[in-house]
């Protein structure tokens, strides 16, 4: 039988997402596409980004006509651009796709590296959202590293951004960092709650191979947390940022009265969105793309009106349905057997029944009316419980 | 046709002595093979075998040859395997030949494993004919290898061709070595038939095929054989030679190589080692000669997939017609559910069919640890042969228990005796004999459990004399022996499948070495796993697995879901290996892990 599979998938808006991946100083944990010290690419790479944006809605016009709810500008660090780059690259969007009213705009960026000038200015090109790799409010760790700011930068840039009128704020914290004690983590807890954010992103320190970080550690120049310190560190983050009224509503996301990251959760929900720029990826009409991530080869692709795409899968329902599963399983609303049912046309139970029994015995998942989410023991092994939804 | 014009022969080498080569280069140089379509050692022909660089199905060739009087001789040539778990392999081919060349290192010299061969060929009363190989090695002392020849073996080495496969020389030489010392065979083509079925094969479409040598009389299209220790009749509907593709004969007439098949189905009734005659004018006698395969070596072959169970029978069934020395039996286990009980003729035979099992049929397998067949004496007069630790019965019930025990013969550098009579002696050796082969090599001889053998004698003398010395042993025999029963408990159950069977002296640190190496063996789960070793009630060993650590927390960058997902296939694929006994995961080389420890 021929369906068009990605009807399944078509549920809410389309997301938009745009990598811009230069910093000012890589940090040492870093395994993203962002490079230090590429100034003189700027124009180049934002030649192509605004060249990519337009072929894209040339070639799947689809998805000039799809409504945009959510544009997210991430990194690296896009605050590196000045205004007026950032402009161009809204106006591009703007005139290809087709942006409802309401349409949220995000934009990550670095404290220290911005004005509050700056911060005006972007609040007028739009954007109303905003999120700081703070990591940690604790001047020697963020200097252990490699951030450039220090904890009053970090504590000014958040207050600016709220005096400009940025309504939904958003901080990164790390645990689990070199030499890092329960102590600060528990005073970055305070210092969070005496802070106009709406949104905490938190999650474990990861050595990822490739990075600064895995070499040092490698080399035994930086020892890492045990893990029963890493444990309650990641028990004190977790309650501390509940009892400030913050409400997890992912896996490593936390919000206060809903103000939740519209973008992040197409990821999550299975929507479509689309990625520009180096290392950006694509879900659209049910094929999952990834941009080159090296900024170079990525410029001279779409400089030959080549889409710079390295990887490219076509998601077929067996792998839709794996994906929904894990995807959905990391947010509080977790699967819902009648959302399941509508998408994919059979019963959550006669594929995964026997799973969820089993995963439910061990503590790991509930049952809660129609849907199925993680227990609290589940969420610290929740690769163990999504593996269980993957053919392999 | 007479006989006078063939010539059955077989290589007997050490490992790395160059048989494969020297096969390679009489097949190239009589042009059987053009040089196109040599792939290098044609007749190592499983993937396995090329990949460990050791025969272990003997295969056959014919090779056609004009020699210098003028007249084409027909040269059957029978490869040997080359290990010591196979010397009964290579006992059935020698006993297809009437002689044999023996392939020397020209540096290396005599090693233990060809005096083994020599000795099997010798009764066979094979003619022997000396090679001495890789000449061109700046290393090569061929005066001297003769010398060994001479002095260790005793045969006379005067005449023995210098040669080197690797670069051509010397292989007509082997040639016609071959035509003029190796006796043609007896022509008894006047006899009723008999035929020894070699070595057989399975094929899906012409069923068992078996491997023969016509001894007396001759087979032809149309015949009826009767298997003579199966008294099964069957009509001939192929006769074929090797060259070393298989070519349709109409006749194999007596002194000849060649195979057979007739729509043998069931794989049982084509025994290696059986033989053949005719229907309606059968031979009053079988051949002698051959003897059945002892199995030193047993364990426990379960699927991780309870459902692959019948594919793991089959494909057992149709190894075994390749493979008479496989033995298998069902089983079951507590832990790991239905399987089989195989034996094997070594360790390495062992592994060979794991993993023939694993890659030409597809699965995914778990070996518990290897045991040796254990004579137990009850207190009620009764004797029971124990080869699964888990069917030990009670303490109470046992008189005594005997093991088995080898003659293990090690040739080594003089400057490694001491290391060898050390690791003998731990290894609970009585010494026998020692005998200096020239000034700088002896033969030790030591009596040893096998047991010992199979644990890791043999890795741990490669080690300590650094790969110089070569072993074989052959079972003398049985002795009583305080063997105990160590259970090795997960969670607090015991665990069938990990129960060995230990001398008493050594539990406490094997439980202790074992148990260490469990822990690290066993990935962490969502509980803690107490592991423990335990003779009886007494536990003589404790380690703790401690419970999983959070592993999801980490950061989803720009909705890179495929790099997730990636992540979570290789976790899911790595369970894929382990088998839950009771709660507890355990990964496949957990079942092996006596063989890892240290003592």
């Amino acid at each position: 039988m021929e369906t068009n599979h990605y009807d399944l998938f078509v549920q809410r808006d389309m997301g938009i997402y745009v990598h811009i991946p230069f910093c000012k100083q890589k940090c040492i944990y870093c395994d993203f596409p962002a490079y230090q010290n590429l100034e003189e690419y700027y124009d180049t790479y934002i030649y192509a980004l605004l060249q990519e944006i337009t072929m894209f809605g040339d070639t799947y016009p689809k998805a000039r006509t799809k409504l945009v709810d959510t544009v997210y500008f991430g990194g690296g660090t896009p605050t590196e651009l000045s205004l007026s780059q950032i402009e161009q690259i809204i106006n591009t969007i703007q005139r290809t796709y087709n942006l409802s009213n309401d349409c949220r705009f995000t934009i990550e960026s670095n404290p220290g590296e911005i004005d509050i000038s700056y911060l005006k200015g972007l609040q007028k090109l739009g954007f109303s959202r905003i999120s700081f790799g703070v990591q940690t409010f604790n001047d020697k760790s963020l200097l252990s590293l490699h951030r450039s700011h220090n904890s009053k930068a970090a504590i000014d840039a958040v207050q600016w951004a709220a005096e400009v009128g940025f309504t939904d704020i958003n901080i990164d914290l790390i645990y689990g960092l070199p030499k890092q004690t329960i102590e600060e983590i528990k005073e970055n807890i305070t210092l969070v709650s005496q802070l106009p954010i709406n949104h905490i992103s938190t999650y474990g320190l990861q050595v990822e191979r490739g990075t600064r970080l895995y070499h040092l550690v490698e080399k035994e120049l930086i020892s890492l947390p045990d893990e029963s310190l890493e444990d309650r560190m990641y028990e004190t983050m977790m309650q501390g940022i509940q009892e400030l009224g913050f409400e997890r509503y992912e896996i490593s996301n936390f919000a206060k009265n809903g103000a939740y990251s519209t973008h992040n959760l197409k990821y999550w929900q299975y929507s479509d969105y689309l990625g520009f720029g180096a290392g950006a990826h694509s879900f659209f009409e049910g094929i999952r793309r990834a941009n080159n991530r090296n900024v170079m080869p990525y410029a001279r692709k779409i400089d030959c009106f080549e889409f710079p795409i390295v990887d490219e899968e076509l998601i077929d329902q067996q792998r839709a349905i794996e994906d929904y599963c894990f995807l959905a399983l990391r947010t509080k609303w977790g699967i819902n057997t009648t959302v399941f049912f509508e998408k994919f046309n059979v019963t959550l139970d006669s594929i995964y029944g026997s799973i969820l029994q089993e995963l439910i015995e061990k503590d790991l998942i509930v049952k809660d009316g129609k849907s199925y989410h993680l227990t609290s023991e589940g969420t610290k092994h929740g690769n163990y419980v999504f593996s269980q939804f993957i053919e392999g | 046709m007479s006989t006078k014009k063939i010539r059955n022969f077989c290589i007997i080498a050490h490992i790395d002595h160059g048989k494969s080569t020297i096969a390679d280069r009489l097949i190239e140089y009589t042009g059987t093979l053009q040089k196109r379509e040599m792939e290098a050692q044609v007749l190592d022909s499983m993937d396995l075998e090329r990949e460990r660089g050791i025969t272990i199905k003997a295969q056959s060739v014919r090779i056609l040859y004009k020699a210098q009087d003028g007249e084409e001789y027909i040269l059957n040539l029978i490869d040997t395997p080359g290990h010591v778990d196979f010397s009964y392999e290579v006992s059935r081919s020698l006993a297809a030949c009437e002689g044999a060349l023996l392939v020397v290192d020209a540096a290396q010299g005599v090693e233990a494993q060809t005096l083994a061969n020599v000795y099997l060929a010798l009764e066979h009363d094979l003619e022997i004919i000396p090679v001495i190989n890789k000449i061109d090695l700046p290393s090569a002392d061929p005066d001297r290898v003769k010398h060994e020849i001479e002095d260790i073996i005793g045969l006379d080495a005067s005449e023995a061709v210098l040669c080197s496969a690797k670069s051509g020389i010397g292989i007509p030489d082997i040639l016609e070595a071959i035509v003029h010392k190796v006796p043609a065979p007896a022509d008894k083509s006047d006899q009723p038939t008999r035929a020894l079925i070699f070595d057989s094969r399975f094929d899906a479409y012409k069923g068992a095929i078996a491997y023969v040598r016509v001894q007396e009389g001759s087979i032809k299209m149309k015949d009826t054989i009767r298997m003579m220790h199966d008294k099964k009749d069957f009509d001939v509907t192929e006769l074929g030679i090797f060259t070393p593709n298989l070519v349709p004969v109409q006749e194999l007439p007596c002194g000849s190589v060649g195979c057979i098949a007739a729509s043998i189905k069931n794989v049982a009734d084509c025994h290696v080692g059986d033989t053949v005659t005719l229907a309606d004018n059968p031979a009053p006698e079988p051949l002698p000669g051959y003897r059945k395969a002892v199995s030193m070596v047993y364990c426990g072959l379960y699927p991780t997939e309870s459902k692959d169970y019948e594919n793991l029978r089959d494909a057992l069934e149709k190894l075994q017609l390749n493979d008479a020395a496989l033995e298998y039996e069902a089983e079951t286990s507590l832990a790991l559910g239905f399987g089989f009980r195989c034996g094997f003729l070594g360790l390495l035979h062992m592994d060979v069919i794991q993993e023939r099992l694993e890659r030409e049929y597809n699965l995914t397998l778990i070996t518990t640890a290897p045991s040796v067949n254990y004579k137990v004496y009850k207190t009620n007069g009764e004797m029971l042969e124990v080869d699964n630790p888990a069917k030990l019965p009670p303490p109470t019930e046992i008189d005594y228990i005997e093991e088995p025990y080898v003659k293990a013969t090690t040739i080594v550098p003089k400057d490694f005796v001491g290391t060898i009579m050390e690791l003998s002696q731990d290894k609970r050796g009585e010494y026998q004999s020692m005998e200096y082969l020239d000034e700088t090599r002896v033969s030790v001889v030591y009596h040893l459990p096998l047991s010992e053998i199979i644990y890791d004698y043999f890795d741990k003398l490669k080690s300590a004399t650094k790969g110089y010395a070569s072993l074989d042993y052959e079972l003398i025999g049985y002795k009583q022996s305080p063997m105990v029963k160590m259970d090795i408990l997960l969670n607090g159950e015991p665990v069938d499948a990990l129960s060995i069977i230990v001398h008493k002296d050594r539990a406490a640190t094997r439980g202790r070495a074992l148990a260490e190496k469990l822990k690290e063996l066993i990935p962490r789960q969502m509980f803690e796993i107490p592991i423990q070793a335990a003779v009886g009630t007494k536990i003589v060993a404790r380690e703790t697995v401690k419970a999983w650590r959070k592993d999801v927390l980490a950061k989803c960058y720009g909705g890179d879901i495929s790099r997730k997902r990636k992540l979570l296939e290789k976790q899911k694929a790595g369970k894929k290996r382990m088998k839950a006994v009771g709660s507890v995961e355990i990964p496949q080389e957990a079942f092996m892990a006596i063989l890892k420890v240290e003592d």
